[in-house]
């Protein structure tokens, strides 16, 4: 029924104090990806080892992994298996003893363990319990294990209120060690001991504990991994002990020497919270100084070229330079990047989360200088193994401060020597990310030279999308927490969002910018876009730039780079181009190309569904909306262009007050406040209030058409109650172009006063008292608009002065 | 006029019986080891009665199956002179999918835990079980009928089922109902918009708990008990947006002018980088406290409305450092607002 899992699990609870580094509840709302919330484009796997990567940079996660870089049941069952011999697998050895269900286990304590009774079914192919009783020290040991598992694993069974029965541990560990005393085999000694140190560490038994450990296994000459968990242990008991300081430094050595302890290690050691400089003055060599600069650093989510200073002068060749390079880097990229990218005026949507520790703008650059000089000292000197990292990161700040000829000097340095496959990717990716800042400075694309880079890195997105989908079938788009194994892909997509499509931005050409938008969508197992590339579309484009996506959708262009850059717009469905086309149409009032447009989309893109509606319907007041029920006419985006056209074709012909008004209800009624706000836009938040970032906002926020339309139609007419409504609805157009404050503003009390009075000072208004107050519509009009009774009431306030 | 209601409100006060009042506490931590302050403050209190947290039940880690989180150890037995209250905390996102014979499951693991739990605490024939849960419409019938489950299995002769009452429960009866229980006890804590940037005090704000209760507690179809809080945190804001609660900020720590700021009664700017606190450069911190006059003035103004004839005020929590902060006369003179 136990398992040894749940003991490695417990094991860690017990000594582990967790999370001592939480000091904030972070609020609810959107949480960002812990391994894609800044644009990054240094990898932070380059070190050549994978036995740091929980302690790769994220500023969002206590640990980039919480997983150990090795697996310490691999480790126990191969040693388990070279032990018993005879071909017995590690995977048998793990199967017995840690995969087994319940009722398989009991059945296997209750016969196999006691009378030596025959194996249950499921396991008699299993060579490691095949083997056990050729071996009766490892038998014995093996039933003394399952015995006290469940005396250790007190809580497998969530429900069983029992605590922990200490006599019972005590009495086990006494066990343990008279069993190790008798024992004359030295692997299964080395194991009781370890065992009656754990049940005494349990127990709360720490002195005791301690003592089998020093007595019986510190000095024990093996090269069995046990004696590295029992590290661990004297370790925790120390802590409890009292000396917190040695406690920690027993952790700092648990945390260097064995990878399958090594983020509960840390965890341990940052728990204990003793100053570094004490921890110091006990470590005995450079190597262990290293490790304690490098687990202090691991902890700081602030600039840190301090701690890579101290390792790099006592321990040059340490593999921790590596990561902790990469860390600062990756920190700079968050810090430093983000606001050398932030472009408050950039259509393109950010869905980054960067925090800005550095400050004001000459500290942040001191700091970034800072971390070059490191860089550059580690590249020159030769010492550390990966000292080529010195120069890749050195370009790269270079880049990330524009200045792109230091970052090609830098890079050049690189150029006859030979590096990990991992180190020259990264090469590559700085190579690009220079060449395009240099057309950058000149505002010139040179297409032919970005090309052979851009195959290159599409190639590799290609042969890790393939790895990721064969890793994970089934996976969606954008599986989250995955994104840490799609590096190529992430990079992709940052290049092309953030540096190439701001490109051709500036340039104006929109077109240009939407095929890298969409190129550099991680790619998913299916055809899809990104939020922000939809959101580019959707929101940003014009028709021009639409006919040309769809005639490089319909034939592919001749050009090497444009057709490149087709490939994934072919894959569109033409009908949602021709739909995106149609909107665009309606939006820019090109009713007759909208129809056009949508002769070639399909229905279903173009109704509107349950909130279907009548975009001609006259309101005194915005709400509530009127939608289709059944009964009423309601209009999808095909029908309401034909509608607009033919008022267009009357206006042209023969202009009549009526057909002004019905023209500027169909504008009013298709902005936000309207009633088919859908018809022009394919989203609605309350937050677009006073937004002024699209072309459309001109009519879908501030109805500026509408309210010239409203006017025309009140000069064509005789009719007084009808130019009293169209007084009205100029005077809602106008107040649509009052920015209403939003409450991220800075003095948004001030903001919403000022709101409030501008409302009611409207120009209309005055025009609605001075020449329809006799009408009925005014009295309508007054008794549903509270803006229009405050202002008349203001009007006499100020007459009785 | 004035006279009749004068002469009324005699008649009313000549008619009320004194009501019956006991001072409880909330144990809330994960261990219970006696501690003498604590003992000490009862004591004086003469406050018999503990409200001991048993454990939360929410899903396990495949997201299936309820489990105790975070279940209490004892250290020591209870002292005899103290009955126990053993409360669970269900977790409303446990009774949002999960079908009657689930439900019928739980309710039994519920009580063989506490069962257990009372045992170790000394305290096996507990009388009155009570059940915390921030139920909302769509977990409501689960929850009644879990209640129920419990209360067949449990309650009997003097042994009594209780569950808490959010302001918003109370308030909404008609859409909550009324769970089916013997007595509610009404938390009378966090009431207000712990997010909202302001120098508002969203532990208790009399006038935000007016809104919620008016005539809805004397009209509460269950005796009503009163849970008042005493414990006090900071809340923290960056750039005006509400960033979280950095829980090792202390009142003494916002009045070192080295790091902080004052800038209004209960608001304070961090004057430079706190990373102990996970704080950063301008951050700003509300203070927030229950105070000793907004809690008497909670008591009167509960007082008034409560028709039980026994209230148990319980003050939440016992914890030494928290209850430093109150006389234990104080409390005292707070929970006989309520006879």
């Amino acid at each position: 029924m136990k398992t040894w899992t749940r003991s490695l699990i417990y094991l860690i609870s017990f000594s582990v104090c967790f999370f001592g580094e939480v000091v904030i509840n972070l609020a609810c709302g959107p949480e960002p990806d812990p391994y894609d919330y800044y644009v990054s484009f240094f990898h932070n796997d380059l070190s050549q080892s994978n036995g740091f990567r929980p302690f790769t940079f994220t500023n969002y996660s206590f640990l980039y992994s919480d997983e150990e870089p090795v697996n310490e049941q691999d480790i126990n069952a191969a040693e388990w298996a070279a032990y018993l011999g005879h071909n017995t697998t590690t995977a048998h050895v793990k199967q017995a003893m840690y995969k087994l269900n319940g009722k398989t286990d009991t059945l296997l304590n209750n016969g196999f363990l006691i009378s030596g009774s025959r194996l249950p079914d499921s396991l008699r192919g299993n060579s490691f319990l095949k083997n056990l009783p050729t071996n009766k020290s490892a038998y014995k040991y093996y039933g003394f294990t399952k015995r006290i598992e469940p005396l250790v694993n007190y809580a497998t069974d969530y429900w069983d209120p029992k605590p922990i029965d200490t006599p019972a541990l005590k009495r086990s560990a006494g066990e343990a060690l008279s069993l190790a005393a008798t024992t004359g085999d030295k692997f299964t000694r080395l194991r009781y001991y370890y065992q009656a140190q754990r049940l005494l560490h349990y127990s709360a038994q720490y002195k005791q504990a301690a003592k089998v450990y020093d007595k019986h296994i510190a000095g024990e000459v093996s090269g069995s991994r046990i004696k590295a968990w029992a590290l661990a242990l004297r370790a925790g008991e120390e802590r409890r002990i009292g000396d917190t300081v040695k406690a920690a430094y027993l952790f700092s050595k648990v945390f260097a020497l064995y990878p399958e302890r090594r983020v509960q290690a840390y965890r341990n050691y940052r728990a204990i919270d003793v100053p570094k400089a004490a921890i110091l003055t006990i470590a005995k060599t450079n190597e262990e100084k290293a490790t304690i600069y490098a687990i202090e650093s691991f902890g700081n989510p602030k600039p840190d070229v301090e701690a890579i200073k101290n390792i790099y002068d006592i321990q040059p060749t340490s593999p921790l330079i590596t990561t902790l390079i990469t860390r600062e880097m990756n920190k700079q990229e968050e810090y430093y990047l983000s606001r050398v990218l932030n472009d408050p005026q950039t259509p393109i949507m950010n869905s980054f989360y960067g925090i800005d520790w550095a400050g004001s703008e000459k500290n942040a650059t001191a700091q970034v200088n800072q971390l070059d000089n490191l860089c550059n000292r580690i590249a020159s000197e030769h010492k550390n193994p990966d000292h080529a990292i010195g120069y890749l990161a050195s370009a790269y700040l270079a880049w990330m401060q524009k200045n792109t000829s230091k970052g090609l000097d830098e890079i050049s340095l690189l150029n006859n020597v030979k590096l990990t496959e991992k180190l020259d990717g990264q090469k590559q990716i700085i190579k690009l990310l220079l060449a395009s800042q240099g057309m950058q400075a000149k505002n010139k694309m040179d297409e032919a030279v970005l090309l052979p880079s851009l195959k290159w890195l599409d190639s590799k997105v290609k042969a890790e999308t393939r790895d990721f989908y064969k890793k994970h079938s089934g996976a969606n788009y954008y599986y989250y927490g995955e994104t840490d194994e799609r590096r190529f892909a992430v990079t992709a997509r940052n290049f092309y969002h953030s540096v190439l499509a701001p490109m051709y931005l500036k340039q104006k050409d929109t077109a240009m910018a939407a095929l890298a938008m969409v190129t550099g969508d991680i790619p998913g197992n299916k055809p899809d876009l990104s939020y922000e590339t939809i959101d580019f579309l959707q929101n940003f484009i014009h028709s021009k730039a639409f006919v040309k996506l769809i005639q490089w959708r319909t034939k592919a262009p001749t050009m090497p780079y444009l057709k490149f850059m087709s490939q994934k717009i072919a894959a569109a469905k033409p009908a949602w181009l021709y739909e995106l086309l149609g909107t665009a149409y309606l939006r820019e009032h090109q009713y007759e190309k909208a129809i056009s447009a949508y002769s070639h989309t399909t229905k279903a893109a173009i109704n509107q569904g349950d909130e279907a509606s009548n975009p001609f319907i006259s309101q005194l007041a915005d709400y509530p909306k009127i939608y289709q029920d059944g009964s009423r006419r309601s209009y999808n985006k095909l029908e309401f262009a034909k509608a607009m056209a033919k008022l267009q074709r009357q206006i042209a012909q023969k202009p009549t007050a009526a057909v002004y008004f019905k023209y500027a209800t169909g504008l009013y009624n298709t902005a936000m406040h309207g009633n088919s706000w859908d018809l022009i836009s394919y989203n609605w938040t309350a937050n677009d209030f006073g937004r002024n970032k699209y072309y459309y906002d001109v009519d879908y926020i501030r109805s500026a058409n509408a309210e010239v339309y409203y006017l025309k139609a009140r000069a064509l007419s005789k009719d007084p109650e009808f130019k009293a409504r169209c007084t009205f609805m100029a005077a809602k157009c106008r107040q649509k172009q009052i920015r209403i404050p939003n409450y991220r503003d800075s003095d948004y009390e001030t903001a919403d006063l000022n709101y409030s009075r501008l409302v009611r000072q409207n120009a209309y208004f005055k025009q609605l008292g001075d020449g329809y107050k006799g009408t009925a519509f005014f009295k309508r009009a007054v008794n549903e608009c509270s803006y229009l009774q405050d202002f008349l009431k203001g009007r006499i306030k100020r007459s009785k002065r | 006029m004035k006279l009749r209601l004068l002469l009324l409100l005699f008649l009313l006060s000549a008619c009320r019986h004194e009501r019956k009042t006991d001072t409880a506490f909330y144990y809330w931590k994960t261990v219970y080891k006696a501690n003498p302050a604590e003992v000490i403050y009862r004591q004086q209190l003469h406050s018999g009665k503990l409200y001991v947290r048993i454990m939360d039940v929410d899903m396990d880690e495949t997201g299936t199956v309820p489990v105790p989180v975070s279940p209490i150890i004892f250290k020591n037995k209870l002292p005899d002179t103290v009955s126990m209250v053993p409360v669970v905390f269900i977790v409303n996102d446990v009774l949002k999918n999960i079908t009657k014979p689930a439900l019928d499951n739980l309710a039994k693991k519920i009580l063989f835990f506490v069962n257990g739990k009372a045992e170790q605490a000394g305290k096996p024939g507990y009388q009155e079980l009570q059940i915390d849960c921030d139920w909302t419409l769509t977990t409501r019938d689960n929850y009644f009928y879990l209640l129920n489950k419990i209360r067949s299995q449990f309650c009997g002769q003097k042994r009594l089922l209780s569950v808490t009452l959010r302001l918003h429960q109370l308030k909404n009866q008609k859409r909550n109902g009324v769970p089916p229980a013997d007595r509610v006890m009404l938390m009378c804590y966090n009431m207000g918009n712990l997010r909202k940037y302001g120098s508002q005090n969203s532990i208790l704000d009399i006038a935000e708990m007016k809104k919620y209760i008016n005539s809805n507690i004397s009209e509460y179809h269950l005796p009503v008990d009163i849970a008042l809080p005493l414990f006090s945190w900071a809340v923290a804001f960056r750039n005006k947006k509400y960033i979280g609660i950095p829980k090792q900020v202390s009142y003494r720590d916002l009045a070192d002018t080295e790091q902080f700021i004052k800038q209004g009664d209960n608001m304070y700017r961090a004057k430079t980088e706190l990373p102990q606190y996970g704080l950063r450069l301008n951050d700003e911190v509300r203070w927030e406290n229950s105070s000793l006059p907004a809690l008497q003035n909670a008591a009167k103004y509960l007082s008034g409305l409560i028709r039980s004839d026994t209230v148990n005020v319980a003050y939440f929590h016992l914890d030494e450092a928290t209850i430093k902060a109150f006389k234990h006369e104080d409390l005292d003179k707070i929970t006989h607002l309520f006879n």
